[in-house]
Formats: C-alpha cells, sequence, structure tokens
C-alpha cells in the first residue's frame, strides 16, 4: 500500500447467495486503491458489480473473500459497531436519491450524522452545519422542510450532509442521476470545490459522461472485473 | 521556418481575422517560403497547442478556441492540392488506410492532418469524421478494407469505446493494423489497456510506418 492510499481493497471477491443451490457471483478479483484526495469516477452497465463495489468500499458490505484497508486500517475483523464507528467518521455517502428526513429541515438533516455520533451540539458543531450550507449555497433555505426544496437543493443538502463529520471519503452512487444538465453541472462543480478545499477523496458512480470525463480517474467494471482504469 | 512566419499568423489569428489567416498561410505555401509539414506542424498545429487562456479572459476562451480551430480546419482543407501533388510525386503507392475518431470525440484536427499526412506519404488515405460511432467504424473498416485504421482520440473518457473498438476490428479482421495517436494516450497505464499496432507519437513516424508495422 502506498501512504497516499486513503483506500485499498484486495483481491475482492462478492458471492451473493454463498450458501444456496445458485450462487451469483458479482465481483471477481478485485484490486484497487485510491489515492489520498483524489477524484474518481466508476462506470460501468447495469449490473456490471459497481455499486456492490461501491457498497463494499462503504463497508455497507462485506466481500466474500479478500480484504478492504481504510486509512491503513484492516476493517476484515472489525465488529458491527466498531465498524459503524469507522463508516460515521471516515466516509460520507452520497446517494442518487438523497435520502433526506423530510419532516426536518435542510439544517437539522445536516446536523444528523453529527446526532447519530450522540455528541453534544456545540456552537462549533452548529457554526460547521451553517458554514457547510453556506458552501451549497443554501444559507436562505436551510430552515425549510427537506420536503419544500427543489431536486438540485435537496441533493445539495445531502451533499452538505456528507461532509458533516469531515470525512476524508466521499462515496457517490450516480449523485447526479435525477437532475438536469444544468443542475447536474453545478453540483459537479460543487463536489470538485469541496474536493479542492478539503481535499476529500471522492469515488462517484456515474452513468453521465460529461462527470466521468471530469474525474481524475475512470474505472469501467465489466461483469464483476476492472475492465479499464484510466487516468488523464 | 523563420519565426516571423509564426507570429505573423498567430497575430492574425488573435485578431480572429480569417480572411489575413487563410491568405498569409496560403500565400507562404505558393511562394514555397514553407514546406507542407512546416505548415501543418509549425502552422497549424502549434497555433492549436499554443492556445493559452488567460484567467481573465476565461469567459472569452471557449469560443475563441473554437473559432481558431474553425479558422486552421479551413486552412487545413485548403491545403488539400498541395497534398495531392505531394501523394502524386511518390513512385511506390503504398497501402490504404482509413482514419478516423471514435463517437463523442470532436477533437478531429489532428486526424485530418494524419489523414493527410499519410496521403504525403503515398497512401490511400481517407478520412471518415470525427464522433463516428463503433459500428460504423467497423462497417467501414469492412466495406473499404484498408490495411491500417488509424484511431485519433483526446479525451481520455473517449478510451472506453476506443477499447472496444480496437478489439472488434482486430477480432473481425486480424490483419488490418491499428494505429492509436492524441492526447488521450500520453498517460502510460492508457497504452496498455488497448489492443494496437503502432502508437504514433509524432508525424514524421508515418514515413517509416509501413515497415514498423511489417
Amino acid at each position: 500500500m502506498l501512504n497516499k492510499d486513503v483506500v485499498v481493497l484486495s483481491h475482492i471477491d462478492k458471492i451473493y447467495g454463498e450458501n444456496t443451490k445458485f450462487p451469483t457471483q458479482v465481483l471477481y478479483d478485485i484490486n484497487l486503491s485510491f489515492e489520498d484526495g483524489s477524484f474518481n469516477s466508476i462506470i460501468g452497465q447495469s449490473g456490471s458489480g459497481k455499486s456492490t463495489l461501491l457498497n463494499i468500499l462503504g463497508t455497507l458490505d462485506r466481500p466474500s473473500n479478500g480484504s478492504i484497508e481504510i486509512q491503513g486500517i484492516d476493517t476484515a475483523k472489525m465488529k458491527k459497531n466498531a465498524l459503524a464507528k469507522l463508516r460515521n467518521e471516515t466516509i460520507g455517502f452520497i446517494f442518487q436519491f438523497h435520502y433526506l428526513l423530510p419532516e426536518f429541515t435542510a439544517l437539522e438533516n445536516v446536523l444528523m450524522p453529527y446526532r447519530i455520533s450522540k455528541k453534544p451540539i456545540t456552537k462549533e458543531v452548529m457554526d460547521r452545519a451553517n458554514d457547510l450550507l453556506d458552501l451549497v449555497g443554501l444559507s436562505k433555505v436551510k430552515n425549510n422542510l427537506a420536503v419544500n426544496m427543489s431536486g438540485g437543493q435537496q441533493q445539495r443538502t445531502a451533499i452538505a450532509r456528507s461532509l458533516m463529520n469531515n470525512p476524508k471519503i466521499i462515496l457517490a452512487d450516480e449523485p447526479t442521476g435525477n437532475l438536469d444538465s444544468d443542475t447536474t453541472e453545478q453540483i459537479y462543480e460543487l463536489l470538485r470545490q469541496i474536493n479542492k478545499t478539503y481535499k476529500t477523496t471522492f469515488i462517484i458512480i456515474t452513468h453521465d459522461r460529461h462527470i466521468a470525463e471530469k474525474a481524475d480517474r475512470i474505472i469501467e467494471i465489466k461483469d464483476g472485473k476492472i475492465n479499464l482504469d484510466l487516468r488523464q | 521556418m523563420k519565426k516571423a512566419y509564426y507570429d505573423t499568423f498567430i497575430k492574425y489569428l488573435d485578431q480572429e481575422n480569417k480572411d489575413k489567416s487563410v491568405e498569409y498561410v496560403m500565400s507562404l505555401l505558393k511562394s514555397k517560403s514553407i514546406t507542407l509539414e512546416e505548415c501543418y506542424l509549425n502552422l497549424l498545429s502549434a497555433s492549436l497547442s499554443n492556445f493559452v487562456c488567460k484567467e481573465e479572459d476565461e469567459d472569452l476562451c471557449i469560443w475563441k478556441e473554437h473559432t481558431r480551430t474553425s479558422i486552421v480546419r479551413t486552412i487545413l482543407e485548403a491545403t488539400y492540392p498541395y497534398v495531392i501533388e505531394r501523394k502524386n510525386a511518390v513512385s511506390d503507392k503504398k497501402k490504404s488506410v482509413v482514419v478516423v475518431c471514435p463517437s463523442e470525440e470532436y477533437h478531429e484536427i489532428g486526424a485530418i492532418i494524419v489523414s493527410h499526412y499519410f496521403a504525403m506519404n503515398g497512401y490511400e488515405s481517407l478520412y471518415i469524421g470525427a464522433n463516428t460511432p463503433k459500428n460504423d467504424i467497423v462497417s467501414a473498416v469492412k466495406v473499404i478494407q484498408p490495411d491500417i485504421l488509424a484511431i485519433s482520440v483526446t479525451n481520455y473518457y473517449n478510451l472506453v469505446v476506443t477499447k472496444k473498438i480496437t478489439q472488434e476490428v482486430k477480432q473481425q479482421f486480424p490483419h488490418v493494423k491499428i494505429v492509436v495517436g492524441g492526447l488521450a494516450f500520453h498517460h502510460p497505464d492508457s497504452l496498455s489497456q488497448i489492443v494496437y499496432d503502432k502508437h504514433l507519437t509524432s508525424l514524421d513516424d508515418i514515413a517509416h510506418i509501413e515497415e514498423e508495422l511489417q
């Protein structure tokens, strides 16, 4: 592992239904590492295994074989609670569907990852949430309920939420999949700005070539294997 | 080639003066002040690769670059009679080549210049276009049956489709030699993942490519 690598996957296999009559292998011997502060895209057809890969990268799913190191920590033997803590403190998630809690305001949604850690909401924490909402351009609507915001505003709230615990890594699964092309461009610019400002590592699954081609690296997954690994 | 020729050409381009730019380069060729190679390499290619966008001009850069490219393309097409002249002067007629840019690849000046270079070196050279879908490239190879397929790629995302094209062409037409070139191949890892016979790094390589591909 290079010192600069923030995530290292070694010999990852994923087989669903391993103990059933019809096991299905979706990932085959994946070896990948991601440099600290890099901006990466993962592309591939539906069913290629890219979302499974992202779930394994985010420790939301465990591989059938192989290991994942996050910031030098081998996650294989970690207990569920320790893994959840590492995940909450190290990784931010952005999904195609924002999963905001509709009965809460934008600000309250952004504070949610911090509330989960059960630490008190201090003035510094509140300031950070406000700063993040400012960063994503939502200061004026921060007290609006999530349900009353536009699709672009909801996704920007989700981005601010993903940054709340100052993660080293952000994993995004089709973050612009639901948005029009103008809003997609704005979201991309925002992600790039976060990448530059906080040196956050981004790993983004996308079908949108306009997002993928602007990444520093494009990884194509095909039939559960790495078909291409391209760098600018 | 005299530096003054380049400076004058750039001055006209900076003014977006299409008439003066075209007239100037064509007059240099007509008077034999420059060779066709110097025209392509030291004037046309250099004017595009040396285009610099100042930060304060960020809003102007895209259309300025497109305007420059459009002027260069006009000059490039206007030089074709000189290409024919050079091609006819080659005594030993060489093989045939199809030059193409894959789908979504719109940077075609390099591909057109490569096509002209092949023709100047005695090849039957056909440029079939920018943004050409995979199946149409395969179909062109099937119909034209060239000895060489030359693929120009600038945007590195387009290596995804380029890999598919080269695999399919090699599978269906293993005798066709594949030549690749362009900015997308500058990272050393890119080439190792594509099927190809020759990576073109210099236009001068075209003069010796037939021997290399044997």
